[in-house]
């Protein structure tokens, strides 16, 4: 027989517009024990929402299916889980608040290992660090540091970490979390008058390990209980490793003497993975999801996604979702043809015309420049580099990124890619051009 | 409030999202995708009309069949804050419609990022339906962006006139009303061919002809538009 909820449901999908009722009335949950019904909402905004729109008439209709049934129904912050936890630990009081405890499971994600972990130039002086700090926990580097763009790995290698710590020594206490929980954690517990709880276990860990840090900044408080639990940390020789997406001196927001503590251990950077590596992180994705992938299909995706290996993944699940729907093996042209949307949204973000702007605006020169006949240093140098540019990141054919830089002869192009080459490894001021380049036109 | 204005609140019932009800036209993978795979993350896109909130809301319907907690945003609702994401790794299913309105506000993207991080750490379900793809909606945070491309990207393509005009006399047919294929095919050629537009205009023809009490031939419909 349907529960008098999933009666009171039907009628309200009848009486609601579609979107009210997935918005409000299906993340709700219904509890009934023994006489007590109350309705949990997700959070406060939800219940807000339907204790102004909806309650009274949920409660008309209860009290229209069933006279006896003991309304007012409550409606109350809550979840599930947490509901099916407590009836489990001999029923407390029904839990008014998500749980507030921070001392939640720790936090590691166990498919984070160095076995899964895909080295390569980019990444070895990050993964050399992070394989010293996982073997002397507290001794080796501390804090450990590691930077860099987005979606490279770095989180992979602090739980890679966090793992092999745990391995070595299972009793060991070791908490992963992201920089937005810390936060929000000490903001709960300012509320809940529980900071010396706060406190005391941020304090106790044997290793702490912080993602995207970046978000403490203009986060005066924070900082602040951070600063604190970072120095009783590094006293205690308790290990802490952070990430963060930029040079600790370089993130806005933060206090010096954060920045300057951050610095103290070993900082490491991530780069993004050149094409080898982009190529073996995507076999072994695709290992992990048992899918055979063609060596020539991972060079196929790894040429033409070179931002992030986020990216790449989201790239490589779309051809393995379209082999599951059509049930056919993967091949070259498979992967292109499930992959077409994608990457031609990708040729068009990337122009010969965009690459100009973005040069110029980089080395403060006019965009006519590229297309000029002046040969001045101050304006050929970024003229190749756009060129070298335009060769790496468009489909476009030699003689037609001469016709874009006011029609120069295909030769000239490929002096410049060749020019190029060669300048990136002996001007460090030209790779770092290059990179930065690279990285702000194909994220 | 007339009679006029009450009836598509009445007949909404009728037009609830399913499954079995959207006009697949070529975007078999994919529904197929988020139909019938486990993958946590899922990105849909594409311009009005193509069907992205029909998808998400038959989602959210078959989900709840099976005793799921789900729970549907639209972002382009002003009344929404993105305090409606706290805890929400509590559900089963989250579906956020029209993310393109969190683009560019550092409050919503740096709020849709944490949800992200809690939704995949709770391996609750997300899909997400914007009316760009994720490299084109301009994200300010490069963190969100990237999280954004990882999973499968569908772009939905807005059905042919063939798919329309199924899609039109189905909607029709559900509602009693019989709409003659000449008359489907007066409305393609001179009405704005969207499936928005299409079916808000369907809903103004089903009013008219329930009132005029005539039935929807090309000469009423020529009238009416």
């Amino acid at each position: 027989m349907q529960s008098i909820w999933d009666q009171c449901l039907d009628r309200l999908e009848g009486e609601l517009s579609p979107q009210q009722f997935n918005t409000w009335i299906r993340p709700l949950h219904f509890v009934l024990d023994n006489d007590d019904a109350r309705l949990l909402a997700p959070n406060s905004f939800v219940l807000d929402s339907v204790n102004e729109q909806f309650i009274s008439r949920i409660n008309e209709i209860i009290s229209q299916l069933d006279s006896t049934f003991p309304a007012p129904i409550k409606i109350e912050v809550g979840s599930h889980e947490a509901e099916a936890l407590d009836t489990q630990s001999q029923r407390h009081p029904p839990v008014k608040n998500p749980p507030s405890s921070f001392q939640r499971k720790n936090g590691l994600n166990p498919n984070f290992t160095f076995d899964c972990f895909v080295e390569g130039k980019s990444n070895q002086m990050g993964r050399a660090a992070a394989t010293q700090v996982s073997q002397n926990p507290g001794t080796a580097y501390n804090p450990l540091f590691i930077y860099g763009g987005v979606g490279l790995g770095k989180t992979h290698l602090m739980h890679a970490v966090g793992n092999l710590i745990k391995d070595h020594n299972p009793d060991s206490n070791v908490v992963y979390l992201h920089s937005e929980r810390f936060v929000s954690d000490m903001v709960k517990s300012f509320q809940h008058n529980t900071i010396n709880e706060f406190k005391r276990y941020y304090r106790s860990v044997d290793a702490l390990l912080i993602d995207d840090i970046q978000f403490f900044a203009g986060k005066g408080r924070s900082q602040e209980e951070l600063f604190h639990t970072f120095n009783s940390l590094l006293e205690g020789n308790q290990q802490i490793i952070m990430t963060c997406d930029r040079y600790p001196k370089e993130i806005d927001g933060l206090e010096e003497r954060l920045k300057s503590r951050f610095g103290w251990g070993l900082t490491v950077t991530i780069e993004p993975p050149e094409l080898e590596t982009r190529v073996a992180i995507l076999m072994s994705k695709a290992q992990q999801s048992n899918i055979e992938l063609p060596e020539e299909v991972a060079f196929f995706i790894g040429e033409r996604i070179r931002s992030n290996i986020r990216e790449l993944e989201g790239a490589l699940r779309r051809v393995i979702a379209n082999a599951h729907f059509s049930n056919k093996t993967i091949t070259l042209d498979f992967a292109k043809d499930a992959l077409r949307d994608l990457l031609s949204s990708h040729d068009k973000m990337v122009s010969i015309e965009n690459i100009q702007k973005t040069v110029a605006g980089y080395y403060k020169i006019r965009v006519s420049d590229m297309h000029s006949k002046r040969r001045t240093r101050s304006v050929t140098r970024p003229r190749q580099l756009a060129m070298a540019l335009c060769k790496e990141l468009t489909n476009h054919s030699y003689p037609e990124i001469g016709d874009a830089f006011g029609g120069r002869d295909h030769t000239t192009i490929l002096h410049a890619c060749r020019k190029i080459e060669e300048l990136k490894e002996e001007d460090p001021r030209i790779n770092e051009d290059y990179r930065n380049l690279l990285r702000t036109l194909s994220t | 409030m007339n009679a006029l204005q009450q009836m598509p609140l009445s007949i909404q019932l009728m037009d609830n999202a399913r499954f079995d009800n959207y006009v697949v036209g070529q975007n078999e993978t994919a529904v197929y995708s988020i139909k019938n795979t486990m993958e946590q993350y899922v990105f849909l896109w594409g311009g009005n009309g193509c069907g992205k909130t029909h998808l998400l809301q038959s989602l959210c319907y078959a989900y709840s069949k099976t005793e799921m907690k789900i729970v549907y945003l639209p972002l382009d609702n002003i009344m929404l804050s993105p305090d409606v994401f706290e805890n929400l790794e509590s559900m089963n299913l989250v579906c956020l419609d029209n993310i393109e309105f969190a683009a560019g506000n550092p409050v919503w993207e740096e709020a849709l990022f944490n949800l992200y991080n809690r939704l995949r750490d709770a391996d609750t379900r997300l899909v997400v339906a914007a009316e760009k793809s994720p490299t084109g909606l301009d994200f300010k945070l490069p963190d969100l962006a990237s999280r954004m491309c990882w999973g499968p990207v569908y772009h939905l393509k807005a059905l042919n006139d063939d798919e329309k005009k199924i899609a039109l006399q189905q909607r029709a047919k559900n509602r009693g009303l019989e709409l003659d294929d000449n008359v489907v095919d007066y409305l393609l050629n001179h009405a704005s061919r969207d499936m928005q537009s299409l079916f808000k205009l369907l809903d103004k023809l089903d009013n008219a002809s329930l009132i005029a009490k005539r039935k929807l031939t090309v000469p009423f419909v020529r009238e009416l538009l």
